[in-house]
């Protein structure tokens, strides 16, 4: 057996291995939470028939709530620790434990009580918000499983329309889900391998590919055969639970309506299966209030709940394949050699690595994922793959490309557009750094020249923009350019000229920024410059005199070329730092007018912290990410091409 | 042999650090942005509740926390348990930290039902979302009218009165006006919405920024700055503070927190705002700001935190932070004390309060005041007029709202 062989087996081995081990515990899982929902659907059967008739006997005061609560739990033994509350008072109506029945009835609860309150009072609002925004977002049904595996559900009773209260109940789940056999991921591990193993005594070959590829062959087949069959025993057995459930319904009905007969002899329950719903209280309608099972609804809410598992399935073998890719065509080997053999040099960046990892990749891989959903304040309590919108987001960003815009009032750009505020961000990028370099080269030659008096304290002078905190400078130039008490206009008028309104232009309200800060960056370039100046040796510039270089040949040719080295990391950086700068904009002309002015980062602010859009502000962020890192490379490429004319 | 005395002095810094914490009773922890003389009587408060409660085996720790980062600090830490027992803040930020959730605990079955009666009016929905009450108001702020005495013997009771005023002491080329505040500042300007019966949300929330009302008490602001031309141009904060300090603007609607900001040698008095005799002689009713205590979530201590809660709304509390926090209690029975009673600043607070509406406490709030600030810019710039630019403002922020409840099921 040659080495690649080997190698490919061994990616056979890691990759059958991960991807029959998460299929198989994606599968578990599914049919685990498949089992949850069974035993919440019989909870919530016997919650809602029981609320219902709370309402009644409350609402016609034909019967005694304690004398129906009692009676309910003698006939369904599976039900136990039912308690009915009424909101208004904290008062407890009827109840099957004994200490509260030792305290009295009809009494404010006592201070363990509270979360029962709660969560009492949450549906109570829960259902008037959802009424209000016209949408289901608020549980108006609450499961919480219990540690003997009862689920603990709470639905709210109706009295004139009107939530006054809620019923609470412990429901022991009757019904069990198949589980999942172990055996097919085991095949999935050992087949492949097999497979491929007799494959390759035929096939003698030292070339890597061709058996690398015959190898995915296999391990694809099998991962085919593996996740169908993953999906056919969570899928399988679920028809049969809906009959199940369909039984359990028209007996709980039963009960109803004898105790219905009873209790308050003149209401009469609804012709409707009302008491299979979801945690909205809106029927599913899977099967009707005769028992007959709707096979059409089950398949397409089969459909819609398998989604997640295929997504899972599909994850794990391309993760699988991946895996095999990466063993069997010898980088992982090679990767794990150059570790070896440098180990000492990893081990010394280990501790910093693993602060990056913390760090910065972790928020990082964090964000792009966020930027796949629709995360907004209102469903952080979610799973981020319920909230999965796939590329929307970036459709949204990018596919807006309505620049223009025509209201009443004309045709106008609009600001709200991300080409716009990409395009003012490069214009206040470029104008900003060519400002810095400008100004501190030129301060930083003015510096540097031989003999000149006081220079430490002017370099002082200069460098305190930088110093002062940047809040505090923003700050006072937006006073600065106040229309009307600020220096600016002043200075304007004293010359004759109409006082500006700086911030209510786009154009003018740009110029402030970049005022600012181009007053803020000079000092930094000026430092880097001036460093760069001195490293020059004096003796070239003796030279180029000597030869007879004028001034400006001697800057052309001796003093640009010698800064290129110290300069361009410089522009690079403050390409990236001005691109990003939040305090500015943010401070000084907040956007206006409008939101015209703002740039990408202030704009990914806005979406997040006043939208409330986590998801939509990732992406956006996201994409200024991809921005820059192109920036990134081209710039390497540039400067590197600069170097080598250097050498 | 130095590097080792540095090593043992650290060593016993974190040791002596440490060591108190061992052994210790409960304490709790409240959270508050004070400072100044409101820090102090908070400070007071709080001892009077720890000699209290000594014997009970348990203590509260005030913890001042700058309010920059303030709200930050509130979402960032509360949810993961790492926060304070029981924290004060205005009720902006209210409604987005209960729909995140596990930040504020809801109060609704620790309070008797007549707890409203007790409070300034409107004090007590702020501290309500979704009918459910989630917190207790401390004390309250809006603005009001501020006059220059020496410039106004009484001050005006309607708009009418103000108008003509304002006219005769304004001399726009002196840089002299009889009235000014930050009328493009859409805080400011909804008194005069309000008076309108205009509004920024009917329930639902639903955004209804074009509200004829709404428009109506915009084109009545246009006319005083452009047909009366009483009101000076780009209102900012610091213009209104420099026109007030140098006898330039004899009367201003601003809040107490500009009080600290005036001269001395002006003498100020306070009143409410007037009536607008445009809106059927209806007064202007500008937006409260209550600051409300609420109790973290996740506290393990909330019996203790609401004994605390308790404590800083009664009466004892707010005559403290009245008298030596010169703040204005929510609490009703404070007024009736007579070193409140002569006391006109507060009083004429409560006055205000009276015919204040709290401002809303909605997540979506926060996308309110973008598009309004541009709105409000473009009305008084004349580039839109009111109902274009409130139809515009309508729609971006409806756009927003929907936006945020897109992705539920």
């Amino acid at each position: 057996m040659n080495g690649a062989t080997r190698a490919i087996l061994i990616g056979l081995l890691v990759g059958g291995i991960v991807s029959g081990y998460m299929g198989y515990r994606f599968t578990v899982g599914a049919v685990a939470d498949q089992k949850i929902d069974l035993g919440n659907r019989q909870a919530t059967m016997q919650v809602m028939a029981l609320a219902e008739l709370t309402g009644a006997v409350l609402e016609s005061e034909s019967g005694v709530l304690q004398d129906l609560v009692v009676e309910w739990d003698r006939r369904h033994d599976d039900v136990s620790n039912i308690r009915v509350l009424r909101i208004g008072g904290a008062r407890l109506l009827a109840s099957t434990i004994p200490a509260d029945i030792e305290r009295g009835l009809n009494k404010r609860v006592p201070r363990e009580d509270k979360p029962f309150f709660d969560t009492a009072k949450a549906l109570q609002s829960g259902h008037t918000t959802n009424v209000r925004e016209g949408g289901f977002r608020k549980d108006e049904v609450v499961y919480e499983v219990q540690e003997n595996g009862h689920v603990r559900v709470t639905a709210p009773y109706v009295i004139e329309d009107k939530i006054k209260g809620a019923v609470r109940m412990d429901v022991e789940p009757r019904l069990d889900t198949q589980s999942v056999s172990p055996v097919n991921a085991l095949i999935l591990v050992v087949l492949p391998l097999f497979a491929f193993g007799f494959v390759s005594l035929i096939l003698r070959r030292e070339d890597r590919w061709i058996p690398l590829s015959m190898a995915l062959a296999v391990m694809i087949g099998a991962l085919y055969m593996f996740n169908k069959n993953s999906m056919f025993s969570y899928q399988g057995a679920r028809a049969g639970y809906e009959g199940q459930l369909a039984v359990y319904y028209g007996k709980v009905r039963t009960d109803a309506s004898a105790l219905a007969q009873v209790h308050t002899p003149a209401y009469t329950l609804a012709e409707t299966n009302a008491w299979d719903t979801d945690e909205f209280r809106r029927p599913l309608n899977l099967f009707a209030v005769d028992g007959i099972v709707d096979q059409t609804a089950v398949t397409k809410a089969l459909e819609i709940s398998s989604v997640l598992l295929q997504n899972g399935l599909w994850f794990a073998s391309g993760l699988g394949i991946a895996l095999l890719g990466f063993i069997g065509s010898g980088w992982a080997g090679r990767g794990w050699r150059t570790l070896v053999v440098y180990r000492e040099a990893y081990s010394y960046i280990t501790p910093a690595f693993i602060g990056m990892l913390v760090l910065v990749f972790f928020p990082f891989g964090y964000g792009i994922i966020l930027s796949f959903t629709g995360q907004t304040l209102y469903n952080t309590d979610k799973a981020l793959w319920d909230i999965w919108v796939g590329l929307e987001n970036y459709a949204r960003i990018l596919g807006d490309v309505g620049i223009m815009q025509t209201t009443e009032t004309g045709t106008q750009v609009n600001f709200a557009n991300f080409y716009w505020t990409a395009f003012i961000t490069v214009m206040w990028t470029v104008c900003n750094v060519t400002i810095g370099v400008t100004v501190g080269l030129i301060l930083a030659l003015a510096l540097n020249v031989k003999g000149f008096q006081l220079k430490g304290i002017y370099r002082a002078i200069l460098i305190l923009p930088w110093a002062l905190p940047t809040y505090v400078t923003a700050l006072i130039w937006k006073g600065l350019f106040h229309k009307q008490y600020g220096t600016i206009n002043y200075m304007i008028t004293l010359f004759g000229g109409e006082p500006i309104a700086w911030f209510d232009g786009v154009f003018t309200a740009f110029i402030t920024g970049i005022a600012v800060n181009g007053w803020l960056s000079f000092p930094f370039m000026m430092v880097i410059c001036l460093g760069g100046l001195q490293s020059i040796s004096a003796d070239m510039y003796e030279a180029a005199k000597l030869d007879g270089a004028s001034r400006f040949q001697q800057f052309r040719y001796i003093t640009l070329p010698s800064l290129k080295p110290t300069l361009i990391p410089a522009i690079i950086i403050s390409v990236i730092w001005t691109f990003n700068l939040f305090n500015v904009i943010y401070l000084v002309s907040a956007g206006e007018p409008g939101g015209a002015n703002e740039i990408l980062v202030t704009k990914a602010y806005k979406i997040a912290f006043q939208e409330y859009q986590y998801g939509y502000a990732a992406a956006y962020s996201t994409v200024i990410f991809f921005i820059l890192c192109a920036y990134g490379f081209f710039q390497n490429k540039m400067s590197k091409a600069t170097e080598d004319i250097n050498r | 042999m130095k590097t080792w005395i540095r090593i043992a002095l650290t060593a016993l810094a974190v040791l002596s650090l440490a060591v108190p914490a061992i052994g210790q009773d409960k304490q709790l922890v409240i959270w508050h942005s004070y400072r100044g003389q409101e820090k102090e009587a908070l400070l007071k408060v709080v001892d009077n509740f720890n000699a209290k409660v000594k014997s009970d085996g348990y203590s509260v720790k005030p913890l001042a926390v700058p309010y920059d980062a303030y709200a930050d600090k509130v979402t960032a830490a509360i949810p993961r348990g790492k926060g304070p027992d029981v924290f004060i803040f205005a009720q902006d930020r209210l409604g987005g930290w209960i729909e995140a959730g596990n930040t504020v605990e809801p109060l609704d079955f620790f309070l008797e039902d007549d707890m409203s009666d007790k409070f300034v009016e409107g004090t007590m929905d702020a501290m309500t979302y979704q009918d459910t009450v989630y917190g207790l108001p401390f004390n309250f702020k809006s603005i009001l009218m501020i006059y220059n005495k020496k410039l106004v013997q009484t001050p005006p009771k309607t708009t009418g009165e103000l108008v003509a005023m304002a006219k005769k002491m304004t001399n726009v080329a002196a840089g002299e006006y009889g009235w000014a505040y930050s009328y493009s500042d859409f805080f400011f300007h909804a008194s005069v919405m309000n008076a309108f019966g205009g509004r920024v949300f009917d329930p639902g929330p639903k955004p209804v920024l074009n509200l004829p009302q709404n428009v109506k008490a915009l084109e009545t602001l246009m006319k005083w700055f452009k047909t009366d031309k009483v009101l000076p141009e780009e209102p900012s904060t610091a213009l209104i503070t420099a026109l007030f300090n140098q006898n330039k603007a004899a009367i201003i609607f601003n809040g107490p927190w500009f009080l600290g900001e005036i001269d001395k040698s002006i003498d100020y008095g306070l009143a409410n705002l007037p009536t607008v005799d445009e809106a059927g002689g209806e007064p202007m009713r500008p937006w409260m700001t209550i600051e409300g205590i609420y109790i973290a979530a996740p506290s393990k201590h909330k019996d203790e935190a609401f004994e605390l809660v308790k404590h800083l709304i009664s009466l004892e509390t707010a005559k403290t932070m009245a008298i030596t926090g010169r703040q204005t209690p929510a609490n009703l029975a404070v007024y009736e004390e007579p070193e409140i009673k002569k006391d006109p600043i507060i009083q004429a607070l409560r006055e205000q309060a009276k015919l204040g509406v709290p401002m809303p406490n909605y997540p979506e709030m926060t996308m309110v005041w973008s598009p309004a600030t541009t709105a409000m810019n473009l009305i008084v710039k004349e580039t839109a007029t009111p109902a274009q630019a409130m139809e515009r403002a309508q729609k971006e922020v409806q756009a927003s709202v929907d936006r945020l409840r897109g992705n539920r099921k």
